[in-house]
């Protein structure tokens, strides 16, 4: 009995979560939208050419999660909405190489004028990388009827973030801040291998979240922060 | 009939139903800007035409079909509006080159084309690659230039993923549509034949 209930409901679910999922996108962000006095952008800065997604995406809805849960009045837009208001001068084969050049760009009239129309106030550009180094080794070993993997390895990771804070008034004060986490991720191995992850991404969001906070806080639009 | 044979019966059972769910999901990339595309806008009545190998271009597959060519007619248009004072769309028949044109130029969406690589939810990625052809005539049909850009782009798909191929590939079809446009756009601004023919103008 449970069992025909079961395949009806998983069917259903793989229908909505497979065709439907297509349809998310700009209409939820636009619509997420609330005009406020200040708005930040966040995107990965200088980004990468083919690969999509991946460890700048995860740091980038933390960081728009983390900003947003400390600085409730402000709106927030995404990297997507952000290249889209500035196409083309921010995809990959086209977008700035160097701060200088990014200051020519910010600078240019259309493009001052469809960040103001948006009511940007802060640019957010960041780089993430994770460093890792292994240790240890995990070896498959069979005896008589039974078998599995034994042993121990180590990770230890280093994530950095580094951020650029470009108020888009003073576009020459452009302000540098970086974060680090580290920690080390353990995968004991007897019988199946068990790994116990390091969340050095998370640390090292929370920590560049209180330093953009921080710098956004002496600002003169400081209020929108707690 | 066993217990074990009942479950691998189940499991057999929800394997086929997600690979049927997930086939025949048509995907349609996005086919507006939020806005309007930045560029130093060129002085220049242009006719647009668009191929019809163009428009139609394709790509199926047993997990997704993905609308390309309309969208990236769609696009393409929003970027020549904003590239030149005033655009027209000419008619497809009777073809371009066989009349007299008011235009200061012709531009010609000549031939694209998509590449899709599904991968799996482990090591192997998603990858697309999209090619694009774009010509500039003069309105007498001489052919000024012709550009060819290319983008790739690609998304490695996680477990969760698995069974949402044509969602997790839409943003790297978007991607690439866009970068390849964005290049051409680049390579149509720096180009001394362009600068040649707009001094002509």
């Amino acid at each position: 009995m449970k069992r025909n209930i079961l395949i009806p409901f998983l069917t259903i679910l793989l229908i909505i979560m497979g065709c439907a999922n297509q349809k998310v996108g700009k209409e939820q962000e636009t619509a997420q939208v609330v005009r406020e006095e200040v708005s930040i952008g966040v995107i990965n800065w200088p980004s990468d050419h083919i690969i999509i997604g991946g460890i700048a995406k995860d740091i980038e809805n933390c960081l728009l999660n983390r900003i947003k849960s400390h600085c409730p009045n402000a709106t927030l837009f995404d990297q997507d909405f952000i290249r889209d208001t500035l196409f083309p001068l921010l995809e990959p084969t086209t977008q700035p190489v160097s701060e200088t050049d990014m200051i020519a760009m910010l600078s240019r009239k259309h493009v001052t004028a469809n960040l103001r129309e948006k009511n940007i106030t802060f640019l957010v550009t960041f780089t993430v990388q994770t460093l890792e180094e292994t240790h240890g080794c995990i070896l498959p070993l069979a005896g008589y009827g039974a078998g599995g993997f034994f042993g121990l390895m180590w990770i230890d990771k280093e994530t950095n973030i580094s951020v650029a804070i470009w108020e888009l008034d003073m576009l020459s004060d452009v302000k540098h801040v970086t974060a680090c986490d580290e920690g080390t991720t353990w995968i004991p191995a007897c019988i199946l291998p068990i790994p116990l992850p390091a969340m050095t991404l998370t640390g090292a969001c929370r920590k560049m979240t209180e330093k953009i906070v921080g710098f956004v806080k002496v600002s003169p639009h400081g209020w929108v922060c707690n | 009939m066993s217990q074990r044979y009942r479950f691998e019966n189940l499991f057999v059972l929800i394997i086929v139903c997600v690979q049927l769910i997930a086939s025949g999901c048509t995907l349609k990339p996005e086919d507006k800007f939020e806005s309007k595309p930045i560029y130093q806008t060129i002085p220049a009545i242009i006719g647009v035409s668009v191929k019809n190998s163009f428009r139609l271009s394709n790509y199926k597959h047993t997990l997704v079909d993905v609308e390309f060519g309309e969208s990236s007619v769609a696009l393409f248009l929003q970027v020549f509006e904003s590239m030149f004072k005033n655009i027209t769309e000419l008619p497809k028949w009777p073809p371009w080159k066989t009349y007299k044109h008011d235009q200061d130029a012709i531009i010609e969406l000549d031939s694209s084309q998509i590449d899709l690589t599904i991968g799996d939810n482990l090591i192997n990625p998603d990858v697309v690659t999209v090619l694009y052809t774009v010509c500039l005539y003069k309105p007498d049909g001489e052919q000024i230039k012709c550009w060819t850009t290319q983008a790739t782009k690609s998304h490695q798909r996680i477990l969760v993923e698995y069974t949402l191929v044509s969602s997790s590939i839409k943003p790297i079809v978007e991607g690439a549509m866009r970068a390849s446009i964005a290049d051409f756009m680049k390579s149509f601004e720096n180009d001394q034949a362009v600068q040649k023919w707009q001094s002509s103008l």
